[in-house]
C-alpha cells in the first residue's frame, strides 16, 4: 500500500493534516477531486470561465467549461475564485539550515541533506502559493552542491521530493575572501583536477586489467590511459569527482577523448552577481561541456550585460531586488533601473523569485509579476514568468507550471485576479491533495484577529 | 554651495526669497580672503577689495537676471486631464479636469472651461490624486555626523539589527559568567561585536545631551537635498512631517516639508509638534549606566550611559518636565533632580497651552496607556505616534479621542523596531479596526520607502479590510488635518496647493506607478 503513490500522499496527508491545520485525517486522500465553477488561469492557454479542473490521483485528467465531473469525486465549488498553477521559487537556498558551506568548491555536496521539512519557511511557502520549490546552495561559493526540487508539504525528504537533484551550483562573483582571478582559478582548476583524476583512474583500470588477464604492461602511460578509458566503471568515481562529470554530461574524457557515459548529466545554475561575471560565467560553461544545461542566476547589474545574455541565450533568475540602484560616484545622482523590463526586451526566458522577508509585498511572487506588469511588461509573460518559465529551467515542465492534462495537480485557490494585491491565496492544492486552507491557518489568523477575539482569562 | 543655501536658509528664517542672498556669497569671499598682517580674519563680513567688489556685483547683476524668482511658470496655468480625479474631499470625479494657476488648484470638475495659454496634461485612464502625506516620516538625512550607525552603512541589512542584539545578548551572559576586566582601549564602532560592546548602542541621530529637548528643531539638521527626497517624492509622497528620533523623552520639534520644488517654498512649517516618547527607546541609552561593559570598572562613565533606564524613569521625566514648566509659569523655584534644561521650559509652557501640538510616540499597550495617563494628568491633546497595538487600546483611545498615526504596516518587524522588541505582536488589519473604532487615523511608512513607501502602506491596508476611499483619505487629507492644515494640503479642491500625482491605474493597485508629480503646480517629475 505505501509503495503506490497514493498510498504515500495518503500517509502524507494524515501527518500533515494534524501538524499544521489542527485537524487529523485519516485514510489515502480522495482519487477523484473536481474543482468547479472557478475561472480557470491556465497559463499556457488563454483564461476559461466558471471552468472545472479534474483531478485523478493527484494529476490533472481534464480542464474546460464542460467536464463531466465523476460521481465519486470530491467536489470543491470554488465560483468566484480564481484557479491558478502552483507557482514555482526557483532559486532558493531557504530549507536548508545555512546557505552555504565555508569550503569553497564542494560539488559533492547535496542540498537534501540539508533540508528541514519543518521549517516555517516551508508554511510560508504554501501561504504564499509557491507549490515547487528549488532548494539550492546559495551564492558564497565556488562550486556549491547539487539543488533538490521539493513542495512544502511533507515530513521526511523522500515525501517533499518532487524531482531528484538536477542542477549544481557554481558561482561566477567571487565568494567572501576571494578575488576574481582566484574564482576562475579554482573553477578551471577543479575541472583540470577532474581530468587529472580521469586520466590516472584510466591508468589504474588498466593495469587492474591487464593485471586480472595476468599479461604485462607494455605499452606506456600516455597508451596505458587511452586504453584504460573504456574500462571505468560507475562505482569507480568517487564523490568528490562523480558530480563534476555528471556536470561536464557524465561523460568520462581521457586525455581530449572521449569515453563511455557513465551517468545522468547535471545541470548548472551559474550565479553572475556583476555584468562581467556573465562573460566568465559563459566562458566556463562552455569549456567544460555543460552550457547547454546552464541557467544563469543574476545580480542587479547583469542588466548591462544584456547583449551577451542574448548571445548566450540561456535562460535567467532575476534578482529578488526588481530595481536596480546605483549612485553616480561623482555626481552623486542615483539612477533606477527595472531589471526585468531590460531582460524581457531582450527576449530572454526569465523567472522571478520572491523578495526578502523583510518586504511584506515583495515575498509574494505575484506581486513580483505585478511590478512587472507595472513597467510594461505583458500580463502573459509576468505570470509565466512564475510558473511555465521555472518549471521550463528546472527541466520539469512535462510535470509542472500550467493547468494542463497530465500535468501533476498543483493549484492555488486565489480570491481574486492574482494580480491584484487585494485577492488572497485561499486554498493550496498539491497532488490533488487540500495542502493548506486560508481559514485553517492558525498563524495567520491570529495577525487578523481583534482583542474581541483573544480568550479571556477565567476569574477563578 | 550647498553649505551657502542651507546657511541662508538658517539666516532667513520662514518665507526666504528665491536665489541665494548676495550676503551669503559676501561671507564665504571674506572668510576665504587672507590678511596682510597674518592674524587670521574674523567670520564678519568685510568689504572685500575692489576686483572682487565688482565680480560680486556682476554675480548680483546676473542672479537678478536669471533669478527663478521670475514669473514664468507661476503665472501660467496648467490644465491636467484625466480619467478619474479623487479629490477626498468629495466624491471621484470621471473625466475630471483640474486646472491650476500660480502654485494653487483654481478648478475642479467634468466640463470646465479650458482658459487660453493654458498647458494642457491630457492622460486618458490615468487617476489624480492629491499628493501623499506622511504624517511621521523617518528621513535619511545623508549626513554622516548626523546619523552614526548609516556612516557605516551597516544597518542597511537587516541581519544587523539581529546581529547586533544576538551579540548584546550573547554579551550579558558572558558578563554574568565570568568578570573579566578588559581594559582594551576603546571599542570599535565599525563592527557589530564593536558597537554590541559599546552598548548602549548610539544608533541614532537624535540629541544626547538631555532626555529633554523641546527647543531643538528637527529642520536644523534637515538636508533638502537628500536623496531620501527624492526617493519619497517618486513613490507619490509630495510632503512630509519629518519626525525627530525618539531618543529622548520629549524630543526635538518637527518640521514639515515638501519633498521636492523650488527650494524657498519647500519648508511648510519650520518647528511643528513636539515628540514625546514612552517605551523603552529612551530608557534604553541609558542601560549601561552603571558599569560600561567592556571598558573595565576603572572608566568612567560614558557619554552613552545616562538616565532614564527604566519605562518608570521616562514617565518620571516627562512628569518633571511639565511639572517644572507649571511650576515655572507659577513663578515658583525648580528643584529636584532631572530638572528640564531653562530653554525647554518656555516650550512646555506652550504645550501645556495647546499652541504646540503634543505627539507621543509609544508601541505597546502599556505604553500607550501610560501616554493616556500622563496627558489626562496634565490636560494635554496629543497625537499617537507608531501604536502598533493600538488594536489592544481601542475603547481608551477612542474615550479619549487621540487621533493616530498607525504604520508601518508588517507581518514582522525590521530595523530599530525589531530589535526594540516592543514590535512583536503587530496585527494586520488594525487600520481597519481603527477605522470601525471611529478613531481618526493616518498611515505612515515611517522609514520604509518603495514597496513598502506610503502608497504601499495604504494598499496593505486595504489588502486587509479598509477601503480604497478610507485609504486614500488616510495618507492624504487625514495626515493634513493632523498637521493643521487642512484644505491646503491633502485635497484636489479648490484653494487647496498644487500638489497632485497622476497614476498609470487605481493608485492601490499593485500595477500603479505614478506618471507625474506636481509640487506647488510645479511638475517636478514626469516620466
Amino acid at each position: 500500500m505505501l509503495d503506490t503513490r497514493l498510498g504515500k500522499m495518503g500517509c502524507l496527508l494524515a501527518i500533515f493534516g494534524s501538524m499544521a491545520t489542527g485537524a487529523v485525517v485519516a485514510g489515502p486522500p480522495p482519487d477523484k477531486v473536481a474543482l468547479t465553477g472557478g475561472r480557470i488561469i491556465p497559463v499556457s492557454g488563454a483564461p476559461i470561465e466558471q471552468g472545472t479542473v479534474l483531478i485523478e490521483r493527484g494529476r490533472i485528467v481534464a480542464v474546460g467549461k464542460d467536464v463531466e465531473v465523476p460521481y465519486d469525486a470530491r467536489v470543491f465549488d470554488v465560483s468566484g475564485k480564481v484557479v491558478f498553477p502552483g507557482m514555482i521559487d526557483v532559486h532558493t537556498w531557504r530549507g536548508m539550515d545555512i546557505p552555504n558551506e565555508n569550503r569553497p568548491v564542494t560539488p559533492h555536496l547535496d542540498a537534501r541533506d540539508a533540508l528541514d521539512p519543518s521549517q516555517l519557511f516551508f508554511e510560508d511557502c504554501l501561504r504564499l502559493g509557491a507549490t515547487g520549490v528549488h532548494v539550492i546552495p546559495a551564492d558564497n561559493t565556488v562550486i556549491g552542491g547539487v539543488g533538490c526540487v521539493v513542495r512544502p508539504i511533507g515530513m521526511s525528504v523522500a515525501e517533499m521530493t518532487i524531482a531528484e537533484g538536477a542542477f549544481l551550483k557554481i558561482s561566477a562573483t567571487p565568494c567572501r575572501g576571494h578575488d576574481r582571478m582566484l574564482q576562475m582559478a579554482m573553477l578551471r582548476e577543479t575541472f583540470l583536477e577532474l581530468d587529472d583524476y580521469l586520466a590516472k583512474l584510466a591508468e589504474k583500470r588498466y593495469e587492474e586489467k591487464l593485471k586480472e588477464d595476468e599479461k604485462e604492461i607494455e605499452v606506456g602511460p600516455a597508451e596505458a590511459r587511452k586504453r584504460g578509458r573504456e574500462l571505468i566503471r560507475a562505482e569507480d568515481i568517487d564523490d568528490q569527482h562523480r558530480n563534476l562529470l555528471r556536470l561536464r554530461g557524465g561523460q568520462v574524457r581521457v586525455e581530449g577523448e572521449d569515453g563511455p557515459t557513465l551517468f545522468k548529466p547535471l545541470g548548472a545554475f551559474v550565479y553572475c552577481g556583476n555584468a562581467m561575471d556573465v562573460r566568465l560565467a559563459v566562458q566556463v560553461a562552455n569549456d567544460n561541456g555543460f552550457f547547454a544545461r546552464t541557467v544563469l542566476v543574476l545580480g542587479g547589474e547583469c542588466y548591462k550585460a544584456v547583449g551577451e545574455l542574448k548571445q548566450a541565450a540561456r535562460p535567467v533568475v532575476l534578482p529578488s531586488e526588481l530595481t536596480y540602484r546605483e549612485t553616480d560616484p561623482l555626481t552623486g545622482e542615483v539612477r533606477e533601473t527595472f531589471v526585468p523590463k531590460e531582460i524581457f526586451e531582450a527576449r530572454l526566458l526569465f523567472a522571478l523569485v520572491p523578495g526578502p522577508d523583510d518586504s511584506y509585498a515583495e515575498r509574494m511572487l505575484t506581486y513580483q509579476a505585478a511590478r512587472c506588469v507595472r513597467h510594461g511588461i505583458p500580463r502573459d509573460e509576468a505570470l509565466r514568468a512564475i510558473t511555465l518559465n521555472p518549471a521550463k529551467m528546472l527541466g520539469l515542465e512535462q510535470r509542472l507550471g500550467s493547468i494542463e492534462p497530465g500535468k501533476d495537480a498543483h493549484l492555488v485557490i486565489f480570491s481574486g485576479d492574482p494580480l491584484d494585491f487585494a485577492s488572497v491565496v485561499e486554498k493550496v492544492f498539491i497532488d490533488g491533495i487540500l495542502a493548506y486552507e486560508r481559514e485553517k491557518d492558525v498563524r495567520l489568523q491570529r495577525l487578523l484577529s481583534s482583542e474581541a477575539d483573544e480568550p479571556q482569562e477565567k476569574a477563578e | 554651495m550647498i553649505a551657502a543655501a542651507l546657511d541662508s536658509g538658517r539666516g532667513l528664517a520662514a518665507g526666504a526669497t528665491g536665489g541665494l542672498p548676495a550676503s551669503a556669497l559676501l561671507v564665504r569671499e571674506s572668510f576665504l580672503a587672507p590678511t596682510r598682517t597674518g592674524i587670521p580674519s574674523r567670520r564678519v563680513p568685510r568689504a572685500p577689495c575692489p576686483p572682487v567688489r565688482i565680480a560680486v556685483a556682476l554675480m548680483l547683476v546676473l542672479s537678478a537676471a536669471t533669478s527663478p524668482a521670475a514669473a514664468d511658470d507661476t503665472d501660467q496655468v496648467i490644465v491636467l486631464k484625466a480619467g478619474r480625479v479623487y479629490t477626498v474631499s468629495g466624491a471621484p470625479i470621471d473625466g475630471g479636469i483640474v486646472i491650476v494657476r500660480a502654485g494653487r488648484i483654481e478648478a475642479v470638475g467634468r466640463d470646465l472651461q479650458v482658459p487660453e495659454q493654458a498647458r494642457v496634461i491630457e492622460l486618458a485612464d490615468a487617476v489624480i490624486t492629491p499628493g501623499l502625506i506622511d504624517a511621521c516620516c523617518a528621513v535619511d538625512f545623508e549626513i554622516p555626523q548626523a546619523a552614526f550607525s548609516r556612516l557605516y552603512s551597516a544597518d542597511e541589512q537587516p541581519s544587523f539589527w539581529r546581529t547586533l542584539a544576538e551579540l548584546q545578548q550573547r554579551r550579558r551572559m558572558d558578563e554574568d559568567r565570568a568578570i573579566d576586566p578588559e581594559s582594551g582601549g576603546p571599542p570599535s564602532f565599525t563592527t557589530p561585536e564593536g558597537l554590541a560592546a559599546a552598548s548602549p548602542p548610539n544608533l541614532t541621530w537624535a540629541e544626547h545631551a538631555s532626555e529633554v529637548t523641546p527647543h531643538r528643531l528637527v529642520s536644523d539638521s534637515l538636508n533638502l537635498f537628500s536623496n531620501d527626497f527624492a526617493r519619497l517624492m517618486k513613490g507619490g509622497v509630495t510632503t512630509v512631517y519629518v519626525s525627530p528620533d525618539s531618543a529622548s523623552v520629549i524630543g526635538s520639534r518637527g518640521t514639515v516639508v515638501k519633498t521636492a520644488g523650488r527650494l524657498s517654498e519647500r519648508v511648510v512649517r519650520r518647528a511643528d509638534a513636539v515628540k514625546a516618547t514612552m517605551g523603552s527607546d529612551p530608557s534604553r541609552r541609558g542601560r549601561g549606566n552603571v558599569l560600561p561593559p567592556g571598558r573595565g570598572r576603572s572608566a568612567p562613565p560614558s557619554f552613552h550611559t545616562r538616565r532614564p533606564t527604566t519605562r518608570m524613569g521616562v514617565e518620571w521625566v516627562f512628569r518633571k518636565a511639565f511639572y517644572d514648566a507649571q511650576r515655572a509659569r507659577d513663578g515658583l523655584e525648580l528643584h529636584g533632580a532631572d530638572m528640564p534644561p531653562r530653554q525647554a521650559l518656555p516650550v512646555l509652557q506652550q504645550v501645556l497651552d495647546g499652541e504646540i501640538p503634543l505627539r507621543i510616540q509609544a508601541r505597546m499597550q502599556h505604553d500607550v496607556f501610560t501616554a493616556l495617563r500622563l496627558a489626562a494628568e496634565f490636560k494635554l491633546k496629543f497625537i499617537l505616534e507608531e501604536a502598533t497595538e493600538a488594536y489592544r487600546c481601542l475603547p481608551q483611545l477612542q474615550a479619549a479621542d487621540v487621533p493616530v498615526v498607525f504604520g508601518p504596516i508588517y507581518m514582522a518587524p525590521t530595523g530599530y523596531r525589531r530589535y526594540s522588541g516592543e514590535a512583536d505582536r503587530p496585527r494586520l488589519n488594525t487600520p481597519k479596526q481603527l477605522a470601525d473604532a471611529g478613531i481618526e487615523f493616518a498611515l505612515t511608512a515611517q522609514e520604509l520607502r518603495d514597496e513598502e513607501g506610503l502608497l504601499r502602506q495604504g494598499m496593505y491596508a486595504v489588502r486587509h479590510g479598509l477601503s480604497a476611499e478610507e485609504a486614500l483619505r488616510a495618507i492624504t487629507a487625514t495626515p493634513a488635518a493632523l498637521l493643521g492644515l487642512s484644505g491646503q494640503l491633502g485635497v484636489v479642491a479648490p484653494g487647496a496647493a498644487a500638489d497632485l500625482v497622476v497614476w498609470n491605474t487605481e493608485p492601490f493597485d499593485a500595477t500603479s506607478r505614478p506618471l507625474l508629480v506636481m509640487i506647488d503646480g510645479r511638475v517636478v517629475y514626469e516620466e
